[in-house]
């Protein structure tokens, strides 16, 4: 008798019913929120990407266009015998210089040589240095080789 | 007899509209209502700040896809001597240069304006580059949003 009492007392139902719908209302609503939130991260992510690339390929086409100062500046007497496959550091030199902060960028040499084929650079009077420039702006890295030419002794 | 069985059957008529057909009192339909209400107001402050946050998400990723499109077609021209147009020190948007960027571009009803400054990189006295500084900006409903990317070319 009691039991059918509290099943059948109806007292306070709207209550429960209006809860209950708030309750879904708030899930749905979180839902949306944290799709919404992965959409900002993703955008935002892709700003800083395309950013740090720009900034890296900026680096980069510095220190081509002025890789011959950049060689002179290192303290090294006889860069041009480094071994091949020694990466020298020039970030402190390319930041300074190009005005362009936070970014690493190494130069490794590969080897030394005649010049490229088609350089028009007579293989009598010139050696070439052949270089790899590498520059990184946090994520982004981006890479070039370069030769560099100097008169046979 | 007769008349008593009839006494019955409407005794039990009247006492099921009562007890099963009761329905929700004015003060509990009006309390279940302020607390939906509530609820619903504060869902809905929420719901304005994803619809925002989604159209800003998708405007981004415009503005920032029009400033690759833009940084693309700047890299793509030869820097020769003379230095092209393009990249003649000062504030650039179209007009100035034959290259194919749109100054305004118009997505969805928001207007993107596309425009890039050149300042050349002096090194020892020597023009190694020219920094560029493109920026996309547009209006968000009374905010002004942009997106900048520097590269050096």
């Amino acid at each position: 008798m009691k039991n059918q009492n509290t099943v059948n007392n109806e007292n306070g139902a709207v209550l429960v019913i209006v809860l209950v719908l708030l309750v879904a209302l708030i899930l749905i609503s979180i839902a949306i929120m944290a799709n919404t939130r992965t959409s900002l991260k993703i955008i935002s992510n892709e700003k800083n990407t395309v950013k740090n690339f720009y900034s890296a390929e900026a680096a980069l086409n510095y220190t081509r266009s002025d890789v011959n100062a950049i060689i002179n500046s290192l303290s090294q007497a006889n860069f041009d015998k480094l071994d091949a496959g020694t990466a020298v550091n020039i970030s402190t030199t390319v930041r300074t210089r190009s005005g362009i902060p936070d970014v690493s960028a190494t130069l490794t040499k590969v080897k030394s040589g005649s010049p490229p084929t088609n350089s028009k650079m007579g293989a009598k009077n010139i050696f070439v240095n052949y270089y790899v420039i590498t520059c990184t702006q946090k994520t982004e890295k981006v890479e070039i080789g370069t030769w560099v030419p100097y008169p046979k002794n | 007899m007769r008349t008593k069985t009839k006494m019955n059957n409407n005794s039990f008529i009247s006492h099921k509209r009562i007890k099963f057909k009761k329905g929700f009192t004015l003060v509990e339909v009006l309390v279940a209502l302020a607390v939906l209400l509530i609820g619903i107001m504060g869902t809905l402050k929420l719901h304005s700040y994803i619809i925002q946050a989604n159209s800003y998400s998708k405007q981004a990723v415009n503005a920032l896809s029009l400033a690759e499109d833009a940084a693309e077609k700047l890299t793509a021209i030869p820097m020769t001597t003379p230095i092209p147009d393009a990249f003649l020190a000062g504030s650039h948007s179209t007009g100035d240069t034959s290259v194919d960027i749109n100054a305004t571009a118009t997505i969805n009803n928001i207007s993107y304006s596309t425009q890039w400054d050149c300042t050349p990189v002096v090194a020892d006295g020597l023009t190694v580059g020219t920094r560029i500084v493109l920026t996309v900006s547009w209006d968000e409903k009374g905010n002004a949003r942009s997106v900048q990317l520097t590269t050096i070319k």
